[in-house]
């Protein structure tokens, strides 16, 4: 199964479900990033990690490792 | 009883533009996210009547645990205001609704104002007004706050708010699991949709100037080169030959022009000998040793007010992330840690920006660590007392002891403490030119601040060396080396004689360095007059405890506004007690390190 920490700039997905469950994932969800968003990967820092996302109309950078927590369609 | 309104909305979404807007106020706004950390308010006047108005801390829920969550949540629960301004960028809508669906469910009357209008419009974003006021059930306005309008329109649907007032009643959410949590999101999310399928049309997304402008300065092999000579062309336009120029001349002025001028002054009135030396020695010699670093305090600031203004402070953050998670810290330190290099005080406060909250505690402990520009004031004169030919050297020598220890002590803590999890989410807002109304505005209660400072505490407490430094204990005017000062620092003075520096007046320079660090350079202006500060040091230090006294000024405890900042960010006695205690050992161990060095190399 995809998680959004493995996609590659420029590629994209459907959110799934996010887990497992923690209060980090929480900030997530505040975040916009819910079951059935579409998330672009617009690019990432320079040395690959964080990563930073299209979701909602803006713009957010957040880390492979907690984006690992988000799984695709 | 006057009414109050509360300011809600996201991080960096306009909201502080608004406030100034409505109170005629002077706060500092940014383009990083989270640059109004605490609670503000001001009276102002909506339509006939006043109104207390409170700009709330930038979130994106009210749900989480972050300080500005809490600040925000607290505030809307326990002290519930008449009325709700929730303010909408109308470039990332539906992340923003969230929050407003929120405060309807709170149950607070609520008036939606969407800013940023002109720029969503230019890159293609409709948004209509009437259907969304229709699906949310509440008054939505559109407003251009930078211009000012459509506040008219706002003020009167406020004001409407006001007038049906009655106690509102709150409906307090429950604490959630996980579980409901993220389902509580989700159905708001999915209403979120629901209410912008209707309302919102947005352009197929196409590389918008922005992204351009990141292609190059997060680009692969750009990025870091961009960001290293940003940073360091920061420094050296602060501390390089610019700032110097600007310093020494506002020192000639002070010193060479107007200090005679006052004296010539004194003396055709005749004034007694200890009123001039008070005021010649003491005040001026103090409060002006400190105001000639004024120049390259406000560049740093004004400089760091650009990148920010500019949105590359998101991105720095971002670079920085990595390198600095090898350290316990994550890119959200990044700003504060920056903030660090011209004042404590203004980076224990932005550390609240940092979601984490062992990364957060982390970053408020070792933050002191980072050379404040008072401290400079102490470098400064050291460096141009003992080391005129290596300048530049021995500037950076001392800040990267400054940095090093601050990464190094945040690793030991996070090893020793458990490095756990952390998670790392930013914003990066579109970049944009600065607007230097926002960015002088900045800077203006910057200087007015170091001035208010200068003007109080170091006048103060440069007088009251001078006295101390006059008088014996029975109030007899004596020889400074028979003073109650000179008594208090042979006192402390032996421990640091394994410093190389016994001095008594180092001992006292260091003490007063505890009220504010630009203190160390004015109280020893004052206990060495008449004598010239450079030429003083040169006869008490030799180079090895000159290095010595320079590193334990980089480290040692902050001024005591900067450890109540430290404290209230820490929120704990036992932290900050800790903190302090760490910061007094290592500054005595590294400067101590120092010594044996630099006797060994000289």
């Amino acid at each position: 199964m995809r998680t959004l920490g493995t996609l590659k700039s420029g590629e994209s997905g459907i959110i799934r479900e996010l887990r497992p469950l923690s209060p980090s994932v929480r900030r997530l969800a505040d975040m916009g990033l819910t079951r059935g968003t579409k998330v672009v990967v617009l690019g990432s820092a320079p040395l690959g990690d964080p990563m930073i996302l299209s979701v909602r109309g803006y713009r957010l950078a957040l880390r492979r490792r907690d984006a690992d927590a988000v799984t695709l369609a | 009883m006057t009414a109050r309104i509360a300011l809600a909305g996201n991080p960096n979404c306009g909201k502080t533009t608004l406030y100034n807007k409505l109170v005629g106020g002077n706060e500092r706004v940014g383009n990083y996210p989270g640059v109004t950390v605490e609670l503000k308010s001001a009276s102002a006047r909506l339509g006939g009547s006043r109104v207390e108005i409170c700009d709330l801390p930038g979130v994106y829920s009210l749900a989480g645990s972050t300080p500005e969550q809490r600040v925000a949540r607290d505030f809307l629960l326990n002290d519930p205001p008449d009325a709700v301004i929730n303010l909408l960028d109308s470039g990332c809508v539906e992340r923003g609704l969230a929050l407003t669906l929120e405060l309807i469910e709170l149950g607070i009357p609520t008036v939606v104002a969407v800013g940023m209008l002109d720029e969503a419009a230019k890159s293609g974003i409709s948004l209509d007004l009437a259907r969304l006021a229709k699906s949310l059930g509440v008054p939505v306005v559109g407003i251009c706050a930078p211009r000012g309008d459509g506040l008219d329109e706002l003020t009167r649907r406020a004001e409407a708010l006001l007038s049906d007032r009655r106690a509102p009643s709150i409906n307090t959410p429950k604490p959630l699991s996980d579980e409901e949590y993220i389902a509580a999101a989700e159905r708001r999310f999915a209403e979120i949709d629901r209410i912008t399928a209707d309302c919102l049309r947005r352009p197929r997304p196409k590389p918008t100037l922005s992204d351009r402008a990141d292609r190059l300065l997060l680009g692969r092999f750009t990025a870091i080169p961009i960001f290293v000579m940003i940073m360091a062309a920061v420094f050296f336009v602060t501390f390089g030959r610019f700032g110097n120029l600007l310093t020494q001349a506002l020192d000639r002025l002070i010193f060479d022009d107007f200090a005679p001028l006052l004296e010539g002054w004194l003396s055709t009135l005749k004034a007694p000998e200890l009123l001039r030396s008070l005021l010649v020695d003491g005040a001026l010699g103090g409060v002006g040793g400190v105001v000639v670093f004024l120049p390259q305090i406000a560049l740093l600031f004004l400089c760091l007010g650009l990148l920010e203004d500019s949105g590359y402070m998101a991105r720095a953050a971002l670079i920085a992330d990595r390198p600095l998670r090898a350290f316990g810290l994550d890119g959200a330190s990044f700003l504060p840690l920056m903030m660090g290099f011209g004042c404590t005080v203004a980076a224990e406060l932005s550390s609240r920006t940092i979601g984490d909250d062992r990364v957060r505690r982390r970053c408020c402990a070792v933050a002191p660590f980072i050379s404040c520009a008072a401290r400079w004031a102490v470098y400064a004169v050291f460096i141009s007392a003992f080391f005129a030919a290596h300048r530049r050297t021995a500037a950076i020598a001392v800040y990267a002891l400054g940095i090093v220890v601050t990464l190094g002590a945040s690793a030991v803590m996070a090893a020793v403490g458990g490095r756990g999890r952390s998670t790392f989410l930013l914003e990066l807002p579109p970049y944009r030119a600065p607007r230097l109304q926002n960015v002088a505005k900045r800077l203006v209660s910057r200087v007015k601040e170091f001035l208010i400072r200068a003007g109080t505490l170091i006048f103060l407490m440069s007088v009251l060396v001078w006295a101390l430094g006059r008088f014996n204990a029975h109030f007899h005017p004596v020889d400074t080396g028979d003073s109650v000062l000179a008594d208090l620092g042979r006192a402390i003075a032996p421990i640091f004689a394994p410093l190389g520096f016994g001095d008594w007046r180092a001992a006292v320079a260091l003490l007063s360095g505890l009220v504010a660090k630009e203190g160390v350079v004015s109280t020893m202006a004052v206990l060495y007059a008449p004598l010239p500060l450079t030429e003083a040091l040169v006869a008490a230090f030799d180079p090895a405890s000159a290095c010595a006294f320079i590193a334990f000024c980089a480290l040692y405890t902050p001024c005591v506004s900067a450890l109540a900042a430290m404290a209230r960010e820490l929120r704990s006695v036992r932290r900050t007690a800790a903190a302090l205690a760490g910061q007094l050992v290592v500054a005595y161990a590294v400067a101590s390190a120092v010594h044996l060095v630099a006797v060994w190399v000289t």
